[in-house]
């Protein structure tokens, strides 16, 4: 593991991101819990991440720059390109599924949030345990 | 042709006595950088190239070369 506190809280941040929103989609996908809790636990997730993220790139500017060299900012751009893919992926699925009348169209459209938050952060983390990303 | 690079970068670095550690805190990137450029993961820009050379005074060349074939 780095000892760059930005890229620590970027790993980190990363996973507690990607737990909390699978562990919704299952408990929201397999059973008939109110998805009030479960969303908000995602949106708590990712802002603190957000907000942490920040702070702590404020406050050890030199680890920032690190972080954020080109070999972290080339793995960065890639994770949103996937992002992106994998968000046009789900919306022709979902709106296969929207038109055989399997899925409500307002819950295809509430999932693209947590697809679009989820991919990038799972590429990320992958280009960081294939040593391509720190 | 191949688009891999041969590269003498660790050499250049222990000749210079320096760690990889070291050497990206003087240039600003992350270790990993370093390793990843000395394994052959990752092709740095030319900008990076530059301050790599610069930091271990040599030339480019003598830290990234084309294969032969």
């Amino acid at each position: 593991m780095t000892s760059n506190p930005v890229s620590r809280v970027r790993t980190w941040g990363s996973v507690t991101v990607i737990v909390v929103t699978v562990l919704a989609i299952l408990v929201l996908t397999l059973t008939d819990a109110h998805w009030v809790p479960w969303v908000s636990a995602i949106v708590v997730a990712s802002l603190g991440f957000a907000a942490v993220s920040f702070v702590v790139n404020l406050r050890y500017p030199d680890a920032s720059e690190a972080a954020w060299d080109e070999m972290n900012q080339r793995a960065h751009r890639a994770s949103l390109a996937f992002g992106y893919w994998a968000a046009l992926t789900y919306f022709m699925i979902a709106l296969a599924a929207v038109l055989l009348d399997r899925l409500d169209a307002g819950m295809a459209f509430f999932w693209l949030g947590p697809i679009l938050g989820l991919a990038p952060a799972l590429h990320f983390l992958t280009s960081v345990a294939r040593g391509h990303a720190e | 042709m191949s688009d891999a690079l041969i590269v003498h970068l660790k050499a250049h670095r222990t000749a210079a006595g320096l760690t990889q550690a070291a050497l990206a805190d003087a240039i600003g990137v992350s270790r990993k950088t370093i390793n990843t450029i000395e394994n052959g993961v990752f092709t740095p820009s030319t900008r990076l190239a530059l301050q790599l050379a610069e930091e271990l005074d040599c030339s480019v060349h003598d830290l990234f070369a084309l294969p032969d074939d």
